[in-house]
């Protein structure tokens, strides 16, 4: 609200005025707290699946914020164009047969987030795949954020 | 950093120079991720997301008309959004489903796959925080054409469900706790995990995945429950290391540092956060009365849902038992942002 003697940022969406826009009009407004990148990245990870096994590959970011922060990823098959949200499934053909390698995440202590890339059918067709990821970990925490 | 101009605003009665960046309403130091657009999809036919490269995206299901909540199926690459109509549960008793109504998805003009974007904001008033202004859009820090995520409000919401007792017929039951958000719109909320969760297959494939044999030379990451084939005891791997005679669970000089007892958790004391974690093993799950969790906005309440089914008495297959007592929680982020509401801001 302007007018209030508080002094602040605002802005607002193209064709709002930011005298009498909505919050949710409002593209920053430095009365709230926005969402803050703490850290973001990438990677790619070789997942080898042979006879009788459920292959996983585990990658560890540390980012020590001492909580638990926002998180969200995605990934794909290295070559291909499509993206899915973590967590998800990309099936893909094998021969005549489809896999499927799974993307997921952990959250073993306050400290460290995992990705988890893997393929839970023992029984599946051999192959080796590599996956891209990518990764953002925001700064604040998936409980008691601030607000007002 | 002297030299360095910011721009960095805290929240109210914090000082900016000394706060924690948690306790930031947004700085110059830090990313904002910048929303460009929202669309819906009511088919799975896919639709040009505008922007000349992969940009990273969101999504969200909803279910029924006017129900949001996260798990929204969509890949996307340098052209298109390409969504999934999910389907949801519409009784448990006996397990019935449909399409949603629709799939929602949120794009941002920061890329998985980098490319070139700048909109032209000739003649528009524009806040701009960056190392070069005339890069593309996406470097830098801060810009006021995009939307970001604003905190409305936090809290815990909690479920204490009696033990549910149907009779040999078996039942279905559903308890809910609520939040009045106030906002007149369904908004986006955290954490972000599934629409719709099923208690026993999450906890059957969790274990199911995270479980292996202690041997030497493999590398055991935090969090993994490993059995010593020595002992049959289970350990929780509390320090990532790679195994040798010197770690190894109760015998190994050090094996402390890398080690906790196993604990077996609550079966009955679920904290929705954690559920982000979910693993899908191969296989079903044999389980006979089952908890569904359901977490999702509507345009006045953040709603936490545990429906219990408790199953019939099927000899000799099954002998009916009654749901226990259990407790579903979870600590909320309510945002400003509304969850069906389309915009474009490329």
């Amino acid at each position: 609200m302007i007018g209030d003697n508080v002094p602040k940022i605002l802005a607002a969406r193209e064709g709002f005025d930011v005298r009498t826009a909505e919050v949710k009009n409002l593209t920053l407004d430095s009365t709230k707290n926005q969402l803050k990148e703490f850290m973001s990245g990438g990677g790619s990870v070789t997942i080898v699946k042979v006879e009788w096994d459920a292959p996983k590959k585990i990658i560890e970011i540390s980012h020590n914020l001492g909580y638990q922060p926002l998180f969200t990823g995605q990934f794909r098959l290295s070559g291909t164009d499509d993206w899915k949200i973590i967590p998800a499934g990309i099936t893909f053909t094998v021969g005549e047969a489809e896999a499927t390698i799974m993307g997921a995440m952990d959250r073993p202590n306050n400290n460290i987030l995992q990705l988890h890339f893997y393929d839970f059918d023992i029984f599946g067709a051999e192959y080796t795949k590599e996956i891209d990821y990518e990764y953002i970990i925001y700064i604040d925490p998936y409980k008691d954020a601030w607000s007002s | 950093m002297p030299g360095v101009p910011k721009l960095t605003v805290a929240r109210p009665k914090f000082d900016a120079r000394t706060a924690q960046p948690k306790d930031l309403a947004f700085s110059s130091d830090y990313n904002l991720g910048k929303i460009a657009r929202a669309m819906k999809f009511t088919t799975n036919t896919p639709a040009a997301h505008g922007l000349p490269y992969t940009p990273r995206i969101m999504s969200m299901r909803e279910p029924v008309s006017g129900r949001f909540g996260w798990g929204g199926l969509c890949a996307v690459d340098g052209t298109n959004l390409k969504p999934t109509i999910a389907l949801h549960a519409t009784s448990y008793d006996p397990y019935t489903s449909a399409d949603d109504v629709a799939t929602w998805v949120y794009v941002f003009v920061d890329p998985l796959v980098a490319g070139t974007y700048k909109k032209d904001m000739t003649g528009k008033p524009v806040l701009i925080v960056g190392a070069d202004v005339n890069k593309n859009d996406y470097e830098q820090r801060i810009h006021s054409n995009y939307d970001t995520f604003k905190v409305h409000s936090t809290g815990r919401l909690t479920i204490n469900a009696p033990e549910y007792d149907p009779g040999t017929s078996g039942g279905v039951k559903t308890t809910t706790a609520t939040v009045n958000h106030g906002l007149g719109y369904a908004p986006m909320f955290a954490p972000f995990v599934n629409y719709e969760m099923e208690r026993e297959a999450y906890l059957s494939w969790n274990s199911q995945y995270n479980s292996e044999t202690w041997s030497s030379g493999k590398v055991f990451y935090t969090g993994q429950d490993v059995v010593n084939p020595d002992t049959s005891a289970w350990y929780t791997c509390k320090l990532t290391h790679t195994a040798n005679s010197t770690n190894k669970p109760e015998t190994g000089a050090n094996w402390a540092t890398y080690w906790n007892a196993y604990v077996e958790p609550d079966f009955y004391d679920t904290y929705v956060n954690k559920l982000e974690d979910q693993k899908f093993i191969y296989g079903g799950v044999e389980a006979f009365n089952l908890s569904y969790i359901k977490y999702y906005s509507t345009s006045t309440q953040l709603v936490l849902e545990l429906s219990q089914y408790c199953y019939p008495d099927d000899p000799p297959l099954y002998e009916y038992t009654p749901c226990p007592a259990e407790k579903v929680y979870v600590d909320y982020t309510i945002f400003y942002n509304p969850a069906g509401e389309e915009f474009n801001l490329l």
